[in-house]
């Protein structure tokens, strides 16, 4: 199979995300009413009615859960298996992505973890995480 | 839920067909196998059903039209219809509805019907965060979703290697007991199995 990935087609809703990933920069929604974050991005806030900012984050954050993929989305064979994780960030919202520089088997749920950015895509706006060490 | 409550609701009659993996037939076509079943196996006549409630077929997932669609196919004409997307759950969802539908006065008798074929057509098309945030980055299906709930779990319990072969047994002693389970599936398996399958 040479299925090419699924491309990422974004929305005005989440173009700010996928541009300031062209710089290899996170961004979260932010309700400064609420004071909370939110991720992935929403038309609204989930915590008030307050209008949403974007803001920039470290990217630092804590393993919830993770698995060993050995069925490959699109475009995923060459890298199989593969590792996927949803890592909650230092700000609150949990994200998922693709784990790199890591063994499966050395994984432990509640470790830390940080974003780390990929060039498969061509253009950096992988991200990834990577234990934090 | 107060109309939970209402025992004069109930399941007055019930059919199922094989499943069969790749059978090439249509959803309306399956659905047509069951649904005359049904009436016969109820004593019910079409004039009789006056409500429909049916799962959002994954093959006819582009129908906006599917319920009607089905009622016209089916030659009945229901004063409540009803198509349910809550996946997996939608059959129970259709029973709970069509209970709450009939306790509102909307109708008396209503066929739930869940009739797909989605290995020989899959018409699904998900879009949002799922096609977003995460295909794009690896997500490749439920096996992914049940892998991450299982690390999770494990991390606070333990890991219910055993308990889950157990469940697997029984799972596939059912489908050996049951006539229309997938044909593959009536083979059983022993809890050694179970453990020595490679992983997904």
């Amino acid at each position: 199979m040479s299925e090419s990935r699924t491309p990422i087609v974004e929305t005005d809703l989440t173009r700010p995300f996928w541009q300031a990933t062209k710089q290899r920069r996170f961004l979260l929604q932010y309700d400064p009413k609420a004071d909370r974050y939110q991720f992935y991005p929403r038309p609204i806030s989930l915590y008030s009615t307050a209008p949403l900012v974007w803001r920039e984050v470290k990217g630092e954050g804590t393993l919830i859960a993770h698995t060993l993929c050995h069925t490959p989305a699109p475009g995923f064979a060459a890298l199989t298996p593969y590792i996927l994780a949803i890592v909650q960030l230092a700000e609150g919202p949990r994200v998922f992505a693709r784990v790199a520089d890591a063994k499966y088997e050395e994984l432990k749920v509640g470790q830390k973890m940080r974003i780390v950015w990929g060039d498969e895509l061509g253009d950096g706006r992988e991200y990834l995480f990577a234990p934090a060490n | 839920m107060k109309w939970l409550q209402n025992r004069g609701i109930a399941i007055v009659g019930f059919a199922d067909t094989p499943l069969v993996r790749n059978s090439g037939r249509s959803a309306a076509e399956i659905a047509g196998e069951v649904v005359g079943k049904l009436l016969a196996e109820a004593r019910l006549e079409r004039r009789d059903i006056d409500g429909l409630a049916v799962t959002l077929a994954m093959s006819e997932a582009a129908n906006p039209f599917w319920s009607n669609l089905l009622a016209e196919h089916l030659g009945l004409s229901p004063r409540w219809c009803q198509a349910t997307d809550l996946g997996g759950a939608s059959n129970l969802g259709n029973i709970a509805r069509a209970a709450a539908a009939i306790q509102a006065g909307m109708c008396e008798a209503v066929i739930c019907l869940g009739a797909d074929a989605v290995s020989s057509h899959d018409a699904t098309n998900q879009t949002g965060h799922r096609t977003e945030f995460c295909t794009p980055v690896g997500y490749s299906g439920p096996l992914v979703a049940f892998g991450l709930l299982s690390t999770a779990y494990n991390a606070r319990f333990g890991n219910p290697e055993r308990a889950l072969a157990k469940l697997a047994v029984a799972q596939r002693a059912g489908a050996v007991a049951n006539e229309i389970a997938c044909e593959v599936l009536r083979k059983p398996i022993t809890e050694q199995d179970y453990l020595a399958s490679r992983f997904v």
